[in-house]
Order: C-alpha cells, then sequence, then structure tokens
C-alpha cells in the first residue's frame, strides 16, 4: 500500500496540479495548512491535506472492490456521462445526491461519481459532505476529519484548511467535520447560502456534488435543494420501500430531479434495461 | 417527474417479461421452497399413515308379489322407497346399534372417551343405505332394490356387521308386513261386530214402534178407511131408520088421537062400528103395509098384532062368555108368572118382558071388562083403551127401538173418531217408520261392506304369511372387502403434492403482493416514470464474501446436526430405525402398492 501512496504522490507532483485556493500540493501524510490565495489557471493542492487511497474502512474497501470490477467503472462513467448532459444542457453545475432513507448507498454513489468525473480531465471536482449528523464521505477516503464544514461554519475556521485532497487528481472534498445534530438550521444559515453560491461560480469547470443526508429522515435536503442545480435519487434494489420512493418523488417536486440511480441490484447485469 | 409521468408510466409500462418473473422466482424462492416442502412431507405421511376403511355391501331386492294384486290385494300400501325408510329408521334404532357394537367389540377407542349416544351416531355415519331405481323415463322411476353397506377398519368387521344388518332388515320387513295384515283384519271384526250391534237396535226401535203404535201403522190404512167408511155407512142407515121410527110415532100419535075423542059417544050402536071402523082402518093399513114392506117388517107385524088383538076383543066379546073370562083370567095369571120369570131373568127392558108386560096388560084389561060385561059401552070404551094401549105400546117399542138407534149410533160415533184419530196418525208414525227403515238398510249396507272387506282382509294375512306379496330378497350377500374403499392414496398424493405446490406458490406470490419495497427496474419505472439513470449492481466486499460463506457452512452444519440429532433421538428413544424402516415398507406395500414396486 506505501508503493501506491507513493507513486500516485509522485504522479501528482509530476503533473503539479493544485485546487482552487491556491494551495501547494503537498507530499505528506497529515493535514495540509491554509496558505493565501490561489493563482488563477493552476490548481494548487496547496491547502488541502492529502490522504492516500489507502486500505482502512469498509467502505473505503468497498469502494476499492467496485472499482476493481470493469462493468461497475463502465456504469459510473456512464451514469457521469448522463449527468454532466443534463447539466451542461441548461449550464449547471451543482448537483445534490440524495436517497429516501439511510443505507441506500448515495455516499458511495456520489464518491463514486465524484471519482469517475475527477478522471475527466476537462473538470474538477469538489464533493462536499452535507450529512452533519453522520458524516460518511470521509471514511470513504480513511481520512480523519480533523476540521470540516461544520468547522467553517461554527468556528470560522478558514475555507480552505477544511478541503482534503484524498490523492485523486482533480478531486477536492469537504468533510462534514464535527458532528452537529442541528444541521437543518446550520445549512440555512447566510454563511452557508454564500459558500453555496460562491463555490458554484468560483470556476467554471469545477463541478460540485453535495451528498445530503436521506429525504425522509431529516429536512436538511428539502432545505438545502433550493440551492443546487440538480438533484439525483438513489434507491436501493429490494430495500427502498415504494411508499417512501413516491414521498421522495412528491418532496423533490420543483426541485431540478435529473434521474434515480438503482443501487444494490441483484440483478446480473448492471446496465439499465426494461 | 410529475404525477402525470407516472401515471402515463402506469399505463404504459411493458408486461412483466420472463427476466422479472424469474427475478422474482429467484427473490421468493425459499418461500416457495419450505411451504412446498413442509406441505408435500406432510402429504406423504398423510396418504402413507391414514387408515384404510373397508366397505361391505349387500344388495337386498325388492321383490314383487308371486301372487297379482289384482287378484289379492295386499293390506301393505305404499311407495317401496318409504317402506325402506321406516324399516331403515327402525333398525337403525340406537338399542340395536348397541347390540351389534357390543357384539362385535366396535369403535373400542371412541367408546372410551365418547358417550354411547355418539358413538352410535358415528355408527350411523357408516351405515350406508342407497336405492336402485329403474323405469322408463325419468319421471316413472319405481325402486326396485337397494344396497345396505357398512364401513369399517377391518374388512372382516366390516361384513359381519353389514350381515347382522341385512338380518335385522329382512326379519323387520316381514314382521312389519305381518303385523299389519293382521292389524287389518282385526279392525274389520270389530266394526262388523259394531254394525252388528247397530242392526239389531234399529230392529228393536222398528218392533218397538209397530207395537207401541199398532192402528196407525201405514199398511193399517185402507182397513181403517174401510171400517171408518161402513160405520159410517151404518150410521147412515140408523138415521134413516130413526127417521122411518120417528115417522111412525107421529102417525101413532095421530091414531090415539083418533081413537080418544069416541070413547065416550055413541051406545049400543056404536059398539061395534067404532070398534069395525077400526077394524077396518087397521086393516087397510095392515094391506097397505104388508104391501109396501113384506110380513116381516115390524110395521107389518104390529100391525098384524094390533088387528088380531083387536078381533080377538071382539070375539070375546061375542062370546061374552065367563069361560071366556076364566079362561082370559088364567092366561092372564100365566102372563104374569112369564112375565116374572121374564123380567128376573132379562130386566124390564128385554123386549120379551116387555111384550109380556104388554100382554098381562091386555090381559088385565080384558078382565076388567068381563067382570064388567054390562056395559058395551064400556066394552067398546074397554075395547077403545085397548086400542090405545096396544098403540101406547107401540109407541114404547118404538121408542125403545129409538134409544136402542141413539146407542149404537153413539157406538159407532165413538168408533169412527176412534180410527180417524187413528188415521190422522199414521203419517207421522209412517215418518218413524221410513227412518228406521232407513238406518236399517243403511247398517245392513256398511256391515255387507265390511264383510267383504273382511274376506279382503283375511286373504291379505294369508298373503302374509305364505310370503307371497312382496318381500325383500338379499340378491348380493355382504361381499368381503379386500380393496379399501378410502382414502383414495393415489389422489391423496396427487392432489397433495399439487397443492403444495400451489401452496409454496401461493406464499410466495402473497409476500411479493405484500412487498412495499421495489424491486428492480420496473419498479422505478412504474415510480418515477422513466428507467434509473444507472442499475449499481451489490458490490460485496471480499470480508462479505468470506462472511457470507462462512455463515451458510455454519447453517448446513446446524442443520445437519439436527437431522443427525433428530434420526439419533428417534432411533434411541422412540423407535429403531430398522424396525422403523420395515414398518414403512409395509405402509408402502400395503397402502401405495403401485409406488412400492419400483421401488423394489
Amino acid at each position: 500500500m506505501e508503493k501506491i501512496q507513493k507513486a500516485l504522490e509522485k504522479a501528482r507532483r509530476q503533473r503539479g496540479m493544485g485546487l482552487d485556493d491556491g494551495a501547494a500540493l503537498q507530499a505528506r501524510d497529515g493535514p495540509a495548512r491554509a496558505t493565501c490565495a490561489p493563482e488563477a489557471g493552476e490548481i494548487v493542492y496547496s491547502e488541502t491535506r492529502t490522504i492516500a487511497a489507502g486500505e482502512g474502512t469498509v467502505e473505503a474497501q468497498r469502494m476499492r472492490a467496485g472499482f476493481a470490477r470493469q462493468d461497475l467503472v463502465d456504469t459510473f462513467r456512464i451514469l457521469r456521462t448522463q449527468v454532466l448532459h443534463r447539466l451542461a444542457a441548461d449550464g449547471h453545475s451543482t448537483l445534490a445526491i440524495t436517497s429516501p432513507n439511510r443505507g441506500a448507498g448515495k455516499t458511495m454513489t456520489s464518491v463514486s461519481l465524484a471519482m469517475s468525473l475527477a478522471r475527466r480531465v476537462a473538470n474538477t471536482v469538489l464533493l462536499v459532505d452535507l450529512d452533519l449528523r453522520r458524516p460518511s464521505v470521509h471514511k470513504y477516503f480513511s481520512i480523519e476529519p480533523q476540521k470540516g464544514l461544520s468547522e467553517y461554519l461554527l468556528n470560522g475556521t478558514q475555507f480552505a484548511s477544511c478541503l482534503v485532497h484524498p490523492g485523486v487528481e482533480r478531486l477536492v472534498i469537504l468533510p462534514a467535520g464535527s458532528i452537529v445534530h442541528s444541521s437543518s438550521e446550520l445549512l440555512s444559515t447566510p454563511k452557508m447560502v454564500d459558500l453555496v453560491d460562491e463555490v458554484k461560480g468560483r470556476y467554471p469547470d469545477r463541478i460540485v456534488i453535495y451528498d445530503l443526508p436521506p429525504l425522509l429522515v431529516t429536512d436538511d435536503a428539502i432545505a438545502f435543494l433550493h440551492h443546487v442545480d440538480g438533484c439525483i435519487l438513489v434507491i436501493e434494489d429490494g430495500k427502498t420501500r415504494k411508499g417512501d420512493v413516491r414521498r421522495s418523488l412528491e418532496l423533490l417536486e420543483g426541485c431540478n430531479l435529473i434521474g434515480t440511480v438503482l443501487n444494490k441490484s441483484k440483478e446480473a447485469s448492471g446496465i439499465a434495461y426494461y | 417527474m410529475t404525477a402525470d409521468v407516472i401515471e402515463s408510466a402506469y399505463d404504459d409500462a411493458p408486461a412483466m417479461g420472463v427476466s422479472d418473473y424469474l427475478a422474482i422466482l429467484k427473490r421468493r424462492i425459499w418461500y416457495i421452497i419450505i411451504p412446498s416442502v413442509v406441505m408435500a412431507i406432510a402429504v406423504v405421511g398423510i396418504a402413507l399413515v391414514w387408515p384404510a376403511t373397508y366397505r361391505s355391501e349387500a344388495i337386498i331386492l325388492i321383490e314383487q308379489p308371486a301372487v297379482p294384486p289384482e287378484l289379492v290385494a295386499s293390506t301393505v300400501t305404499g311407495y317401496a322407497e318409504e317402506r325402506v325408510q321406516i324399516i331403515k329408521q327402525r333398525v337403525l334404532a340406537t338399542e340395536n346399534l348397541v347390540e351389534i357394537i357390543n357384539k362385535h367389540d366396535l369403535y373400542q377407542r371412541e367408546r372410551k372417551f365418547q358417550s354411547l349416544h355418539s358413538v352410535v351416531e358415528k355408527m350411523r355415519d357408516h351405515i350406508s343405505l342407497e336405492l336402485i331405481s329403474a323405469g322408463q323415463n325419468r319421471r316413472a322411476q319405481t325402486t326396485i332394490a337397494f344396497t345396505l353397506a357398512f364401513e369399517n377398519r377391518k374388512p372382516l368387521v366390516a361384513q359381519r356387521v353389514t350381515n347382522d344388518l341385512v338380518s335385522l332388515f329382512l326379519s323387520e320387513n316381514l314382521r312389519t308386513r305381518r303385523e299389519r295384515a293382521s292389524e287389518t283384519a282385526r279392525f274389520l271384526a270389530a266394526e262388523a261386530e259394531r254394525l252388528e250391534s247397530v242392526i239389531s237396535e234399529v230392529e228393536g226401535k222398528l218392533a218397538d214402534l209397530k207395537q207401541t203404535h199398532a192402528g196407525s201403522l201405514p199398511e193399517q190404512l185402507k182397513h181403517n178407511l174401510d171400517l171408518v167408511a161402513r160405520a159410517e155407512s151404518e150410521v147412515r142407515d140408523l138415521d134413516q131408520r130413526e127417521h122411518i121410527i120417528k115417522e111412525r110415532l107421529i102417525y101413532l100419535d095421530s091414531e090415539l088421537v083418533q081413537i080418544s075423542p069416541d070413547t065416550g059417544g055413541s051406545a049400543t050402536a056404536g059398539i061395534t062400528s067404532p070398534q069395525q071402523e077400526q077394524l077396518e082402518a087397521l086393516r087397510t093399513e095392515f094391506i097397505k103395509a104388508s104391501a109396501r114392506y113384506g110380513p116381516e117388517h115390524p110395521d107389518v107385524v104390529n100391525l098384524s098384532r094390533l088387528i088380531a088383538a083387536l078381533e080377538s076383543e071382539a070375539k070375546r066379546i061375542s062370546d061374552t062368555s065367563r069361560e071366556d073370562a076364566s079362561r082370559i083370567e088364567e092366561e092372564r095369571n100365566l102372563v104374569r108368572t112369564e112375565l116374572a120369570q121374564a123380567s128376573e131373568k132379562y130386566g124390564a127392558e128385554h123386549p120379551d118382558v116387555v111384550e109380556l108386560n104388554r100382554q098381562l096388560a091386555v090381559l088385565e084389561a080384558a078382565v076388567d071388562s068381563s067382570e064388567s060385561p054390562s056395559d058395551s059401552a064400556v066394552n067398546g070404551e074397554g075395547f077403545a083403551n085397548r086400542a090405545v094401549a096396544e098403540l101406547q105400546r107401540q109407541k114404547q117399542t118404538a121408542d125403545i127401538e129409538l134409544n136402542a138407534i141413539e146407542r149404537r149410533r153413539q157406538i159407532l160415533k165413538g168408533t169412527i173418531a176412534e180410527y180417524e184419530e187413528k188415521i190422522e196418525q199414521i203419517p207421522q208414525v209412517e215418518r218413524q217408520v221410513r227412518q228406521l227403515v232407513r238406518e236399517y238398510t243403511d247398517a245392513q249396507q256398511q256391515y255387507q261392506n265390511i264383510k267383504a272387506k273382511q274376506i279382503t282382509a283375511q286373504l291379505g294375512e294369508t298373503l302374509e304369511d305364505e310370503r307371497k306379496g312382496e318381500r325383500f330378497s338379499l340378491i348380493e350377500p355382504p361381499t368381503l372387502p379386500d380393496m379399501p374403499d378410502s382414502p383414495n392414496r393415489a389422489m391423496i398424493l396427487g392432489v397433495g403434492l399439487v397443492l403444495s405446490a400451489g401452496a409454496g406458490l401461493g406464499t410466495a406470490l402473497l409476500r411479493e403482493v405484500l412487498d412495499p419495497s421495489v424491486h428492480g427496474v420496473r419498479s422505478v419505472v412504474l415510480l418515477t416514470g422513466t428507467a434509473p439513470l444507472v442499475v449499481v449492481p451489490y458490490i460485496q466486499t471480499r470480508n462479505e464474501i468470506w462472511r457470507r460463506r462462512l455463515w451458510r457452512s455454519a447453517y448446513v452444519f446446524c442443520g445437519i446436526a439436527m437431522i443427525s440429532g433428530a434420526i439419533a433421538f428417534i432411533h434411541y428413544k422412540v423407535i429403531p430405525l430398522d424396525v422403523l424402516e420395515v414398518r414403512v415398507e409395509r405402509q408402502i406395500q400395503r397402502n401405495l402398492p403401485w409406488l412400492a414396486s419400483p421401488l423394489e
């Protein structure tokens, strides 16, 4: 694993990519330090912490297992294409991913989609973990989040220092940070709204993916959805109830639902067909 | 993703394809398997273990009478089915069945736990009686035979019990028929007796009536009428006679008047002339009367007597001899004596007595006149007195006769009234008589009727006694069944297995229908209106794969352990396995022989 880490770091250094906040790429394991404003054109991961995609959590394992299968890779490519297509048609760049209930695999989907998007050279991806009650994005990257969105919003921590570069090119993560239970109020503060607006318009090539908490469990998602351009509903095959799906669809009226993803399907092939 | 889109999705949704069904099958595989297997095991168990019942059947024919009913009518009437049913009720009475149960020791187990009554009921359920009909068309079906059957676990017992039932049936039928015939005969005999007494009673009444109204019987009407007519005519005669006599009296009165004024008149010359005038007149009268009436007629007789008296008077006068006078006196004494005798013998009113009185009077007068002969005028006077006396005498006679007539008439009138009353009563009596006669004839008729029926009934009785009437005969004795009647094991197996498959499928279907979760792309399409963007298969980590395998082997191991444990338990605690195997084989051999052969 150490070898892979090192190889990745090397490749990154060679390409010399960085993130929007102007932080230079730091080839270390620890969290990155925030520095001053970024330089235009160059994405330097100066502020972000860089963590290698190591052995670790189940989620991380799953992701690795998933991406080891070629058909899955293709699946997410298809998803990526569809999403980009829909977003581009309206000039959108922000996307929210949610599901009716927990455990449907929305974080997995958002992470996979983010990674798939990040493969494209034409754009960068910012993955924001908005599930402040049960943050899980960091687990997919084996990160121990010390600072994240909640610190930014509550403590006034600098934004750049909250971002994390997980060792995947063109992908930056904003973890949720500490667990906050009054998340819906937090997410509707002006500061959050400002952040969303700023993040949206900051880089034209950047796609922002928001990993929302489940629709029917909290009202965070509903409150927030109006701030994003598009939305994807993740449905778990065999578990999600039809009633929940219907209710979610009702709640999503007015939001631009791009489509649904049928996750954990027991059918053999991963490609949608009638 | 509006509601309209979703709705149209429902309408346009494609039919479920094979793959969809396969997916469902795969999903619910355990729902299918477990119920099916469980039920299948149960079914096989039932098919093997269910005890067989054997059915023994007997057929009884309802034979037509040997003597045709037109010749001898049977006393037993009604349809054969009714009779069979009635006899069935009698035969299956609780006491009969209890006897059979005790005799063959049936239903041991049930008798321990249930009341005798319910055991008897159970037995009744195992007895079946079916009528066999035949006929030209549906309507005119007659019962010609019936089957009697009994079911039991043991074939021999079934046969024996059926046999008992059959005997009971036949004997009961016989008894019923005989009883019926003799009852009929008895009844008719009693009726006949009753009618006999009625007849004699009416006869008695009729006789009484005839006696009570002896003269007023209808057949006596003519006689009574005749009698009345005769009496009436006699009354008429008497009336006529009375009329004559009354005329005579008038005449006599007139004569008297003529005579009386002549008593003091002429002297000597006048002696004979009035007397002779009178005599002449009387003679003329006599001639006239005798001419009219004949010599026997009372008037004529009186007249002749009168004439004779007067003539003898005259003669006596011409004689004027004392001898005559003494002779007259002698005669007078004689007459007196005669009179005394007669009046003693007959009474004062007797004609002889009257006659004697008259004679005596004449003679007394004659004696008187002879004692005083000097005066012819006196003689003449005496003569005139004698004529008067004679006339008076005749008047007396007439009066007496009138009285007699009156009396006779009264008697006749009484008779007439009596008989008229009798005649009046006749219609009433006639009515009574007629009624009694009617009663009598009625009773007679009935009696004749009953007598005729009695003969028929006695014939019927004889018919039954000799069993020449309709009878039940056993044409098929109770069979000894070699094949069980139930259960139909093949059918149980077949149907049961089909049912268990159905149960499995049904359970799966139920679960599927009740499942609220999303399954497959189809559900998503129906819900959202379009297919999902992508379908992501379930990604298992290596760990998960391992864990699953581990669990699965654990389940299998547990299962094996449990089954072995159960087998060991059965073997050591319940029944050794080899014995069980033999038993099962035997059961299969017995119950499912067609299964056993391929197994060998």
